[in-house]
């Protein structure tokens, strides 16, 4: 009982925790762009937009499903549900027309991958923003 | 550019080896490329396990002309419930190839192959895929069969039952992406063919023709913006034709009598008028030859907007077979939902109406010459018109329903349809055994879909 308690608790502050986490986009330091909005996220997020203005392949790179960052981002930057998700990736992964982004396991891997990438664009927890990487943008807590 | 087909048993075949190559894959279904961040090999699938209850004994509501068993009066699962397995396989990072299998309940869960492609990245903005593929006809033409992806329990049957028969295409699709500002517009330029079975539900018992599409070419363009999707396509087939035994017959019998009318306006003993009368009832009569093959265009301008929870979906639609008998129809649907979190209900209007008149079979009258000939005449006029009676499709509806997105990969829906022909001659998209008809049909449906 009292582990389960413990555990309730500790799934609150998480929960907490992550309500106030500022989520903010990042691309690879050599991509041409400063800023871009939250349209322009989604539709590259969503690989409706595939290439940079400069002409180089824009390469997203999620989190896995589950992770409250992804759903935190998707909700304040797409506006959309885990299900639209879904529902959007059924659509054209069924249909052959496209496929999701690459998967990280976490915020970190997905700064590591983003660094590593040419065109990668990626989102992260603000805290965890490292030098090379550059936000394009950055969304309320 | 090459193409291949794909005859019903070797379809069958791949189809069984692609359940049983999905079955051995999905132990590793995971295996991933550590330096792309993906998996290079990946099993999914999607399913929709509906139940439809129909009140009308005389039409059972159908998916498509292919389908086997009908969804009839009473509760069935026929219409809707579907499984369908994919692996995809990134072969390289501009090379996958893709496998997709269904297995729908009306046709017995026989395994069909869906899509089987190659898809190579070409550069930036093209894409090349080869294989089967599926069909770019209509708006939702290639997500008719996942439930999940799609809003409501089905794409309206007046509009999407008459294209639902060509599932997908043999062939190839060449695909250009390019963003002008927000707007990412999507090209894409098709060619292939199709087979299916094409079922007369009017026969007793039911007889399916080998329906074949050949030289399907065509271009459908979509923009995207940020909360509108605008999408217009066009597709010319080369050939559409129907062949069965009975299907021959009529041709064969049609063929006969213009040769036999053709032979007698020849004879010099006859008077002159008379002689240009039965040359004139001989070239009608050939016109009546082959009366199910047809060369169609389908034609579609459609969109899907976004405002806050609200969403509308609209679709009009041309149908031309460039045949007497098949005829050309002019269709619609409009859409309208409203979200409230993981409940959306929605209200929706289609029609399809046949714009063209009814096949014209007065070539087929008495000649007064023979009673034989004649006798021949009249049971070839009245088969005839029983099949143009049959072949005009014009249906509309009015639908009502709810989804609930109750998990991350399920939903529920709950759907009324009030589906009408013009009159109890007039089947529509309906499986019909025999005219007069109830002419109003109501479907209740209990659906859940999910993708895994």
């Amino acid at each position: 009982m009292r582990i389960a308690q413990y555990s309730l608790i500790s799934c609150l502050l998480l929960a907490c925790s992550w309500a106030q986490a500022q989520v903010v986009v990042v691309v690879n330091r050599d991509t041409a762009v400063e800023k871009i909005n939250s349209d322009q996220a989604t539709q590259m997020f969503l690989k409706q937009v595939q290439t940079w203005p400069d002409g180089k392949p824009v390469q997203p790179i999620d989190i896995r499903e589950g992770a409250p960052l992804r759903a935190e981002f998707y909700s304040k930057v797409t506006g959309r549900s885990p299900g639209q998700l879904r529902a959007y990736w059924a659509r054209q992964s069924f249909t052959g027309m496209g496929f999701p982004p690459k998967q990280a396991d976490s915020a970190e891997e997905v700064s590591k991958l983003v660094q590593a990438t040419p065109g990668a664009i990626g989102y992260i927890n603000k805290k965890q923003v490292a030098a090379p990487l550059k936000v394009v943008l950055e969304t309320t807590p | 550019m090459t193409y291949f087909s794909l005859t019903p048993p070797r379809r069958q075949s791949l189809a069984l080896a692609l359940l049983l190559a999905s079955a051995l894959t999905s132990a590793c279904a995971d295996e991933t490329d550590a330096e792309a961040g993906a998996p290079a090999l990946r099993l999914s699938g999607f399913g929709t396990l509906g139940f439809t209850h129909n009140d009308n004994h005389d039409a059972g509501a159908i998916f498509s002309s292919a389908q086997k068993r009908p969804a009839g009066q009473g509760w069935s699962s026929n219409l809707d419930s579907v499984l369908g397995l994919q692996v995809e396989w990134q072969a390289g990072p501009d090379t996958a190839f893709v496998l997709q299998g269904v297995a729908r309940a009306g046709d017995d869960l026989s395994p069909e192959l869906r899509m089987a492609y190659l898809r190579q990245q070409i550069s930036n903005d093209f894409a090349l895929r080869g294989g089967r593929i599926r069909s770019p006809l209509y708006f939702d033409s290639d997500v008719v069969e996942i439930g999940y992806a799609y809003l409501m329990a089905r794409p309206a049957l007046p509009v999407y039952g008459t294209v639902n028969s060509v599932a997908s295409i043999d062939g190839a699709d060449l695909q250009w992406r390019h963003n002008f500002g927000d707007t990412a517009v999507l090209a894409q330029a098709y060619y292939g063919q199709s087979d299916y079975h094409h079922r007369f539900y009017n026969l007793d018992p039911v007889q399916a023709a080998d329906a074949s599409l050949r030289h399907i070419r065509g271009l459908a363009v979509s923009a995207t913006l940020p909360n509108l999707i605008l999408r217009a396509s066009h597709s010319l087939i080369g050939s559409y034709t129907m062949r069965s035994p009975q299907v021959s017959q009529i041709n064969g019998a049609t063929a006969q009598f213009a040769n036999a009318l053709q032979a007698a306006a020849a004879n010099p003993f006859l008077p002159a008028a008379l002689g240009a009368g039965l040359q004139a009832k001989a070239q009608g009569i050939s016109a009546l030859a082959a009366p199910f093959d047809s060369r169609p265009l389908y034609t579609s301008v459609g969109f899907d907007a976004n405002a806050g929870d609200w969403r509308l979906l609209g679709e009009a639609t041309r149908l031309d077979s460039r045949s007497a008998m098949v005829g050309k129809y002019h269709g619609y649907q409009f859409t309208l939902a409203r979200s409230f979190d993981e409940i959306t209900p929605y209200v929706s209007l289609a029609r399809q109406r046949r714009v063209s008149p009814p096949l014209d079979t007065s070539a087929l009258a008495p000649t007064g010459l023979d009673p034989a000939l004649d006798g021949g005449l009249a049971q070839l006029k009245a088969g005839l018109d029983q099949a143009a009676r049959y072949a005009d499709l014009s249906t509309r509806s009015v639908s009502a329903g709810v989804r609930y997105d109750f998990r991350g990969n399920m939903a529920l829906k709950l759907q009324y349809d009030h589906l009408k022909t013009p009159g109890a001659y007039a089947p529509g998209y309906f499986a019909v055994s025999h005219l007069p008809i109830r002419p109003t049909v109501n479907l209740f449906t209990v659906s859940l879909d999910f993708v895994f």
